[in-house]
């Protein structure tokens, strides 16, 4: 099958996701706060409700719980709800509904209900937001089973698997970074597809060091390797995650049992975060073959820092540069 | 028979108080009629049984506090109070028997099916009563055990040691066959890297880091007093290649290039297996307990007496006789007078266990090293039988054949210093007991006996023990009181069991 | 003075403490299921006193008590249609009962257990009713969703979502409320107000009079209803349901009863509730008035009675000898349902978890 691509942005392609999606199962509905009519504060839902009506696509009072509890209810009563939060960094008013309902309800009923739901969020720093609205908070849902987490980093990459998530049986959440919405352009075809979760993808191979990311830090990883390669003519292997949860635990292991150095990068503080089990996979899996301790470059253990100063939180490719130079090192 | 145990009837309940007995023995009961008025720290409820039957016991007294899991009362089920039946039995009961399952009322998952017709009373007694959920599971012991019992089973468990090397290289070096303690590390932090394995492998055993001067560093390998740190800077000097520069030998990055083997001076060998075991306990017991040690010396005159006079019926029952025995009912029976010596401290809760067993340890040389091989409750056992133990614990300790429990538990523990000559000596405290008794080699001694410079056998002793719980004076009473029994083995006979 | 603040008399009410008609008895009620409910009743306070049994000999978990509440449960449990859903806390599993769902279910769930698909829907029959709500007034919003859903379907469903009078208090309690007014939601929510959340008595909960004029603030009809009088919890209920079926949206009802036991067989409510008070609402049990009032009727006799409340009792008892010869899953049953599928991850644990306990597979 050959598919026509065009060049569109992660808003746009996510727009057709979900258009795809209500178009081929009525079961899917979308809500939140401002989606309908003003087609959400980043245009994600633009359109959708004039192609779809007010049954299917609809605004919904402001509040968080309601939005991810009611989401539940329709859940299980046979629907297939894609709620958008408005920011990430305001999900934990809903946290019970997410957490104990939500990502717990075909455990607590034996597997007699069950939640196949989306939760969208846009989050992620680097476009100077106001507080709150860019905290990352995929680390804080590693501890929540049932719940599958993921974060696109291309345009491509998005529209699969937001259909994937769409289609999946669990509950799903979507973090979107901001920083990425319309910074790029990548060919993205016209018709549905999937990009399977709990799959990796490696974003360029190499044979000397590990690099693992996920999201916006993607293309800071891809500037670091490329640093390195100039500056050493070390080769660099990118991870991109994709589904933080399930992890993809085959692909880093096959990597790094043959690169025998890592580093991880991720925006999130660095406390117990997704660098902190990628680090543990790699301790379980291939630590007879590693040459350096595996570093984590992150956000710091603090909370995001106001717009202002949130140039000197996020990871950049010269920090990166840096760990990785210190890995290689013998 | 049906043991009713008390239950967590609250959330993490412990105990529990009784409060009143609502039955008493011989009388009745129904399924569910409340037999039992408790008091938890949450709650007063009262307790219904979940059999029919005849109260057998009572078991816990209004006013004590029962433990969950303790059997508080006992009944008779097979007289059934109220006519309910085992199941497959004939009923000779007004009440209609129930055979279960299905019951033949409501006993079909749809209710809409079966509604009640008539009265029936269904037991519980196919009810597991104490089991609430799924079946329990219990890890593999041997497991749960490896590590415990790690020495006993010839595992040595490594140590990096101080080598520095990244898992990779260690891997490699194993691989190769490679002591990585040999490598000279090519790193400027003083890790031996996978190169340097895989050169000193290819090399037949010598590696140099990168543009070392071979013939210097052979040169300073063989020199003797390497390992002295002055050496150490000498060295650094004269080989500038791995150094960082600051030549001053200390700190990261200057030469930690260590020649590992001095042909002729020392050789190193990992603290393995029970030496290891050993000096752990060791350091536990000179870590942990602040002890002190009080001498005496006991006239042995009448215990070397009667060993003689035990010996030769000893003999006749298949055992040898020795002074151990009699010196270990003597310390039993000074226990006994004594408690705090046979109590431990534990330091978790910071309580006093006392102890009302009495669990011998006594320790026995081994070719491996020593061992505290335990006589379980020695004040139970006869003269003849605690040899009889005695000598099967020191033979299977010098065997290293004895099972993990004859080798642990002890309540007090013996020394006997003096049977690889020296006179006396102190023994340092098997944690966690409260004391240890040395006791020396008898010996003829001059001792005054009236005026009178005469020679006795005599029986050192020394004991050491935890100043945190038994002060000098009680260490004195201790010691006085068992030399008296010592010295007057007769006396024993007084207390004996 | 009664810290319980509602006045009796205020309340709809259909029949007086003592079984006495003050109003005409509600249209399309027949003499066979007001037996048929009363019985139910009797069930439900036979299967909560099995309960606390069974917790104190060590064979059943924690248990919140159902007693004294029977009459407003039932009649929450019992207007719903087959296609209709029903959510509410632990506290609500009489108003499940009435509604089919079998004793079995819940009487394996206080075995330590999540009951089985095959014990809660007995011939395949699902009976739409959500696991008994742990995290208080969460079960709310799971109402209008449920609801929005069958709206959004076009579907002539309604859903009951019941809580307690502390649940109030909860955002979630605001939210569900909120929404379902907003989205017109076929949803009736029912507090069930008991007087108290665990030792906190209800004047601690709001400082509004009563629960059901928040209704006013969210746009939703409200009512207030004699909680122990079966016959007007039913008619409140009938009405709210026939509404939200005709597309009129949701309602809100607030059921004045008396929790007459503990909170929880963890609890011991002498220490902060009023013997008194305790009494007061024993006179008024909701078993009393029923009874007194169907045998009036002549649809009861003192005999019949009896058998029926003895057969419910031996009912209750084989659907928990049930529950308990139910099969209970594999130790390594908790791996089970937590996605549909086992992640790789999960399975090596599993497989560890197995080998650390020398487990055979699904055993």
């Amino acid at each position: 099958m050959t598919m026509i691509a065009t060049k569109f942005t992660i808003i746009e392609a996510l727009n057709q996701a979900l258009a795809h999606e209500m178009e081929r199962d009525p079961r899917v509905v979308l809500l939140g706060q401002d989606i309908g009519k003003n087609g959400g504060v980043f245009r994600v839902t633009d359109g959708l409700q004039d192609r779809f009506g007010e049954n299917r696509v609809f605004d919904t009072p402001l509040a968080e719980s309601g939005i991810i509890g009611t989401s539940v209810g329709m859940a299980i009563n046979g629907l297939r709800p894609v709620a958008e939060i408005q920011f990430a960094g305001f999900i934990f008013l809903a946290m019970n509904q997410l957490v104990s309902q939500a990502a717990h309800m075909r455990y607590r009923s034996a597997g007699q209900y069950s939640c196949p739901m989306v939760i969208r969020a846009p989050f992620g720093g680097g476009i100077r937001s106001p507080e709150m609205h860019a905290d990352s908070v995929e680390g804080t849902f590693l501890q929540t089973p049932g719940l599958k987490i993921v974060v696109p980093s291309t345009p491509y990459d998005a529209k699969g698997l937001l259909t994937a998530s769409i289609e999946d049986p669990d509950p799903v959440i979507f973090l979107e970074n901001i920083k990425l919405y319309r910074s790029f352009k990548q060919e993205v075809p016209t018709e549905r597809y999937t990009i399977p979760l709990g799959k990796a993808a490696i974003v360029q191979e190499g044979q000397d060091l590990t690099l693992i990311a996920y999201g916006a830090m993607v293309s800071v990883a891809t500037e670091a390797a490329k640093a390195i390669k100039a500056q050493t003519g070390a080769t660099v292997e990118i991870i991109d995650l994709r589904t933080i949860w399930p992890m993809d635990e085959e692909t880093i292991i096959a990597s790094v049992t043959k690169t025998g150095r890592a580093v991880v990068v991720h925006e999130a503080p660095m406390a117990g975060g997704v660098g902190a089990e990628i680090v543990a996979i790699i301790n379980e899996n291939c630590l007879y073959s590693l040459l350096k301790p595996v570093t984590r470059v992150t956000g710091y253990d603090t909370p995001f820092p106001p717009p202002g100063l949130e140039d000197n939180y996020l990871p950049t490719p010269a920090r990166l540069t840096s760990a990785i130079l210190r890995t290689l090192e013998d | 028979m049906f043991e009713f145990k008390l239950a967590d009837v609250g959330e993490g309940m412990h105990e529990a108080e009784i409060l009143r007995w609502l039955v008493e023995p011989g009388a009745a009961v129904k399924v569910d009629q409340p037999i039992v008025e408790i008091q938890t720290d949450k709650a007063v409820v009262e307790l219904p049984s979940p059999v029919a039957g005849k109260v057998q016991k009572i078991n816990t007294a209004v006013g004590q506090m029962a433990h969950v899991g303790d059997v508080l009362i006992v009944f008779d089920t097979a007289v059934s109070a109220v006519g309910s039946v085992k199941a497959g039995e004939a009923a000779p009961s007004p009440i209609p028997a129930v055979s279960r399952p299905p019951v033949a009322t409501g006993g079909s998952l749809d209710p809409s099916k079966s509604k009640p017709a008539q009265a029936v009373v269904p037991s519980f007694d196919a009810l597991p009563p104490t089991v609430l959920s799924s079946q329990p599971v219990v890890p593999n012991l041997a497991v749960a055990q490896m590590s415990a019992a790690g020495e006993a089973n010839g595992v040595v468990i490594r140590k990096p040691g101080s080598v520095r090397a990244a898992p990779a290289v260690r891997k490699r070096a194993v691989e190769l066959g490679v002591d990585l303690a040999l490598v000279t590390p090519g790193s400027s932090d003083g890790r031996v890297l996978l190169k340097d394995v895989e050169e000193y492998a290819a090399n037949g055993g010598a590696n140099s880091p990168a543009g070392a001067d071979e013939g210097l560093l052979t040169l300073i390998q063989a020199k003797p007093g390497w390992n002295d740190p002055a050496m150490v800077a000498h060295t650094a000097v004269e080989a500038p290649a791995v150094s960082n520069g600051n030549g001053n030998g200390h700190g990261p990055g200057t030469l930690t290039a260590r020649p590992n083997l001095a042909p002729g001076g020392e050789e190193r060998k990992p603290l393995a297996g029970l030496r290891r075991r050993i000096a752990e306990r060791m350091e536990l017991s000179a870590r942990t307990i602040p002890q002190v040690t009080t001498f005496d010396e006991a006239d042995a005159t009448e215990l070397v007496a009667l060993r003689g006079r035990l010996q030769e019926a000893s003999l006749k029952r298949g055992v040898k006789m020795t002074y151990l025995p009699l010196i270990v009912k003597a310390v039993v029976q000074t226990l006994k007078s004594f408690p705090m010596f046979n109590a431990s401290l534990d330091e978790a809760s910071r309580e006093v266990v006392y102890k009302h067993y009495y669990h011998i340890g006594l320790a026995t040389a081994t070719p491996d090293g020593l061992l505290v091989p335990v006589v379980r409750d020695a004040d139970r056992l006869s003269l003849v039988a605690l040899a009889g133990e005695i000598n099967r614990l020191g033979e299977g300790g010098r065997k290293r054949s004895l099972k993990a429990f004859e080798l642990s538990g002890s309540t007090f523990t013996l020394s006997n210093v003096g049977s690889f000559g020296g006179y006396t000596g102190t023994a340092i405290i098997n944690p966690p007991e409260a004391a240890i008794l040395a006791v020396g080699r008898v010996q003829e001694r001059a001792v005054v006996r009236g005026g009178l410079v005469v020679a006795r056998p005599i029986l050192p002793l020394s004991l050491s023990f935890d100043h945190r719980l038994i002060d000098g004076a009680e260490a004195g009473y201790f010691v006085t009181a068992l030399k008296e029994l010592l010295e007057n083995p007769s006396l024993m006979m007084l207390e004996a069991v | 003075m009664l810290m319980h603040d509602v006045e009796l008399d205020k309340p709809y009410q259909v029949l007086d403490p003592h079984g006495q008609l003050v109003r005409p008895m509600p249209q399309g009620l027949s003499d066979e299921s007001l037996v048929e409910w009363y019985r139910t009743m009797w069930q439900t306070r036979f299967f909560s006193n099995k309960v606390v049994a069974l917790q104190r000999q060590g064979r059943a978990t924690t248990w919140g008590p159902l007693i004294g509440q029977e009459a407003t449960a039932v009649g929450m449990g019992a207007v719903l249609e087959p296609q209709d859903w029903l959510t509410g806390s632990y506290r609500e599993a009489g108003a499940y009962f009435a509604r089919g769902f079998p004793i079995a279910g819940v009487a394996y769930y206080t075995r330590g257990l999540q009951p089985p698909r095959e014990v809660c829907q007995p011939g395949g029959r699902d009976f739409r009713c959500l696991p008994l709500q742990i995290v208080i007034a969460t079960q709310m919003l799971h109402a209008v969703g449920l609801a929005m859903a069958a709206k959004i379907k076009g579907e002539n469903s309604v859903v009951v979502g019941g809580c307690g009078d502390g649940a109030t208090s909860e955002g979630d309690f605001n939210e569900a409320l909120n929404y379902a007014g907003v989205f017109k939601a076929p949803a009736v929510l029912v507090v069930t107000n008991n007087g108290w959340a665990i030792s906190t008595p209800r004047a601690r909960q709001t400082a509004a009079e009563n629960l059901a004029a928040r209704g006013v603030g969210f746009g939703i009809p409200a009512r207030i209803v004699d909680g122990n009088d079966l016959l007007a919890v039913y008619e409140v209920m009938k009405e709210a349901t026939d509404r939200a079926r005709a597309g009129d949206g949701p309602t809100l009802i607030e059921a004045i009863t008396y929790r007459l036991g503990a909170h929880t067989t963890a609890d011991d409510p002498t220490r902060y509730r009023p013997k008194e008070e305790l009494q007061y609402w024993e006179a008024r049990d909701p078993m009393k008035r029923l009874k007194a009032f169907l045998i009036e009727r002549g649809a009861l006799t003192e005999e019949s009675d009896a058998q029926l409340v003895e057969g419910a009792e031996a009912f209750v008892a084989a659907q928990v000898q049930l529950a308990h010869d139910h099969p209970a899953p594999g130790a390594d049953g908790f791996f089970n349902n937590v996605f549909e599928e086992l992640t790789p991850r999960m399975e090596r644990q599993r497989e560890d978890f197995r080998h650390d306990y020398g487990l055979s597979e699904g055993k």
